[in-house]
């Protein structure tokens, strides 16, 4: 048997033109997401499957043109320029032509071979416009597709081609003679040389002039294009004029402000309230499972492994799912239905006295979400040290592994009626330190670099159902699987080791004050002891140096041993004494200490190696991880001294 | 007069970019010679502004804007 090499399917079109939804039209069910949800930040590979023809697709980033303003689009010219590909699917904006196929041209030019899908077609053309596909194709010499990415409908077409077409290259849009006509002064032969020269090359004036009027002679041909293939009935101008509308009250200097701070409660709102109850139903629901397992009859290891290691563990990872869905789901929301843009515009002003962008909104609101996904988004801020500054920012932002940390101890430490304003005032701590830390490197961080923000406002639209599902999807399927690995890793060492302890002649079962968890947990007290915790708090918090989430599954494993009583896990906690005095271990002192720490020190393995990632040194991580564990130790112990 | 100095609801043409590191990215996005655009919303203190090109919205700061020469469409000096 041959085995062939797979097929090289590139998905390319700017920001906006339904790409992504085009991807998971293609792919379906043999997805393979290699990154996070949201935008498209990385390539993402998926693969196609056409009876028993394998293809693979890469969706790269939105962008506008080949000469690039962001790494976003430096990550698309790369792979062009790079790596050899079969076929290029250009996903076009049919409600934005124009604009388009500048790129397309490119592309083109460049000598890909490539098929253009207007997408959404049927939407417009009810909405009154009108385009002759078969004249477009003719003129952009290439096979021209419709499809909705929504329904589905034309994808088929698409995938017949794939398999069943030769793909060819098209000939040149910017013919050769029009090339030399504009005097570009290398050796280029043709557009590819030409452009890998000016990619290769420093700017300079000339270069940089010889591009626009390469850009501005494009503009010009596609409108000559367009003139021939497309029309416009009156009926078209309303769709135009509804988001106008909307983009009155929306933008508008004073109603503007007020709509956003109103959404902004909403989304906080839904997410505090909507999720407790399936994280309390998850809860009891293993605190159930743990118990009924310690009353069976039945002695044996294995039935404490489950009870006291596995059950407590897992139930520590999937009490957050409900969170971190519904959080994605409010981001996609924001995002797909167009208002993220509009936020950026209200904002940027603002985020720019901290040095900040007005792109640094969604990587930090998707850090109230997981801080990896919201570093890995910061690629679409075009200018570095804005990029940088909203890098260091997000770990500050209440990630939602923090969550049931902060859901935990506020529940067994601080009274019932400040419960709610306190974990809003996490929220805000937060917040308030995010921008505080960007002030404060604006001010150190040199640069010759002149920041911009010249951005697109995609008109409003409804979300679609499977671009949200498949967010949703994306963003708990991961986060089950790495935190999973961490948390039932730790917990089941962290079991092993609080059951048996080394005496004499070998490793015995043995009570957990004897352990020899207890032993190394004795060892580090004199560093926590001051910020009010006892040994096992000491043991859960060096654990979740992995990943915060670990705290309360340590937390669940050490006191599943060490309790007879039954009831759920945080009853369980909250019923702690210090065996000596009998004085309750979880004061409210200690656990606004605890929350301090928490909120400001950097637990999460995963968040630095995303930092060393994007800015490829090792000194950032470094450098926020020890900042904000000096902060952490130095507020954590403050508000303990204060309080006791 | 430039972008920047745009009110809300004119209606204006691009006569020229000035020949500095935004003019490219201007470009791209469809801002050259000729082009007819209108001013959509403007955010305190006049930054940045959004304003309706062809078919899209686009938003830019008063930096970028200022080296977007323009004229008004109903002003025929």
């Amino acid at each position: 048997m041959e085995t062939k090499k797979l097929k090289k399917i590139l998905l390319i079109g700017n920001p906006n033109s339904g790409k992504s939804s085009l991807f998971n039209q293609l792919t379906g069910i043999f997805q393979k997401i290699a990154n996070y949800p949201g935008v498209t930040t990385e390539k993402k590979s998926g693969i196609l499957k056409l009876d028993e023809q394998e293809y693979e697709l890469i969706d790269l980033p939105g962008c506008y043109s080949l000469y690039p303003n962001s790494i976003d689009e430096k990550v698309v010219i790369d792979e062009l320029i790079n790596h050899s590909c079969d076929l290029v699917i250009y996903a076009a904006d049919a409600s934005n032509l124009h604009r388009s196929l500048l790129l397309y041209t490119q592309i083109a030019d460049c000598l890909l071979p490539n098929i253009v899908v207007l997408n959404m077609v049927d939407e417009l053309l009810k909405k009154g416009e009108q385009i002759d596909i078969e004249f477009l194709s003719k003129e952009l010499n290439t096979p021209v597709f419709v499809c909705n990415s929504k329904s589905g409908k034309g994808v088929e077409d698409i995938k017949s081609f794939i398999q069943k077409e030769k793909y060819l290259a098209t000939e040149h849009f910017f013919g050769n003679q029009d090339l030399f006509e504009h005097k570009m002064n290398s050796d280029a032969l043709n557009y590819r040389e030409w452009h890998q020269y000016v990619y290769s090359t420093p700017n300079n004036a000339i270069i940089e002039n010889t591009k626009r009027k390469e850009i501005i002679y494009r503009y010009n041909k596609i409108e000559r294009i367009l003139q021939l293939t497309t029309s416009r009935t009156a009926l078209a101008f309303k769709r135009i004029r509804l988001t106008d509308r909307l983009d009155k009250i929306a933008l508008h200097p004073i109603a503007g402000y007020i709509i956003l701070l109103g959404i902004l409660f909403i989304v906080f709102q839904t997410l505090f309230t909507l999720a407790a109850f399936p994280m309390e139903w998850l809860d009891s629901l293993f605190g159930h499972i743990a118990d009924y397992l310690k009353n069976l009859k039945h002695q044996s290891w294995l039935k404490e492994f489950l009870a006291e290691a596995v059950i407590p563990g897992i139930g520590g990872i999937l009490i957050f799912v409900p969170q971190i869905a519904l959080l994605f789901l409010l981001n996609t929301l924001l995002e797909e239905s167009g208002y993220m843009a509009r936020i950026v515009f209200l904002l940027d002003k603002f985020m720019r006295k901290f040095g900040l962008s007005g792109k640094s909104i969604l990587p930090l609101l998707s850090g109230n979400a997981c801080a990896i996904p919201a570093i890995a988004s910061t690629k679409a801020i075009p200018t570095h040290k804005e990029r940088l500054i909203t890098i260091l920012c997000i770990p500050f932002m209440t990630c939602s592994a923090r969550l049931p940390v902060y859901a935990l101890l506020i529940s067994i430490t601080i009274p019932l009626k400040y419960q709610g304003i306190s974990l809003l005032g996490l929220y805000m701590l937060g917040v308030i330190f995010a921008l505080l830390f960007a002030w404060i490197l604006d001010k150190n961080i040199e640069t010759n670099e002149r920041s911009f923000l010249i951005m697109e406002l995609p008109p409003y639209r409804l979300p679609s159902f499977r671009n949200i599902v498949t967010n949703i999807r994306n963003a708990v399927v991961p986060f089950v699987k790495t935190a999973g690995k961490y948390i039932l890793t730790i917990s089941i060492l962290l079991w092993f080791f609080a059951s048996y302890s080394y005496q004499g002649n070998g490793v015995v079962k043995s009570d957990i004050e004897h352990s020899f968890i207890a032993k190394f947990g004795h060892t580090i007290e004199p560093v926590i002891r001051p910020l009010g915790y006892d040994w096992k708090i000491g043991v859960a918090l060096i654990s979740s140096f992995a990943a915060r989430e670990v705290f309360v599954s340590t937390l669940a494993t050490l006191y599943q041993i060490d309790s007879e009583n039954t009831g759920t896990i945080f009853e369980k906690i909250k019923s702690q004494t210090y065996p000596d005095t009998n004085d309750v271990v979880f004061t409210t002192a200690v656990g606004i200490s605890l929350l301090l720490f928490y909120a400001f020190a950097l637990q999460c393995m995963s968040t630095l190696a995303a930092m060393k990632k994007e800015t490829g040194q090792w000194k950032y991580p470094f450098y926020s991880f020890v900042v904000m564990l000096v902060l952490a130790y130095v507020s954590a112990f403050l508000a303990f001294q204060a309080l006791k | 007069m430039t972008l920047a100095d745009a009110e809300i609801g004119e209606q204006l043409i691009i006569t020229s970019l000035l020949n500095n590191e935004f003019m490219l990215k201007l470009v791209e996005i469809g801002f050259y010679e000729n082009k007819m655009l209108s001013v959509e919303a403007i955010a305190p203190a006049h930054d940045p502004i959004c304003i309706s090109l062809g078919n899209s919205k686009i938003m830019l700061r008063k930096n970028e804007a200022a080296s977007v020469i323009v004229r008004k469409c109903n002003s025929f000096e």
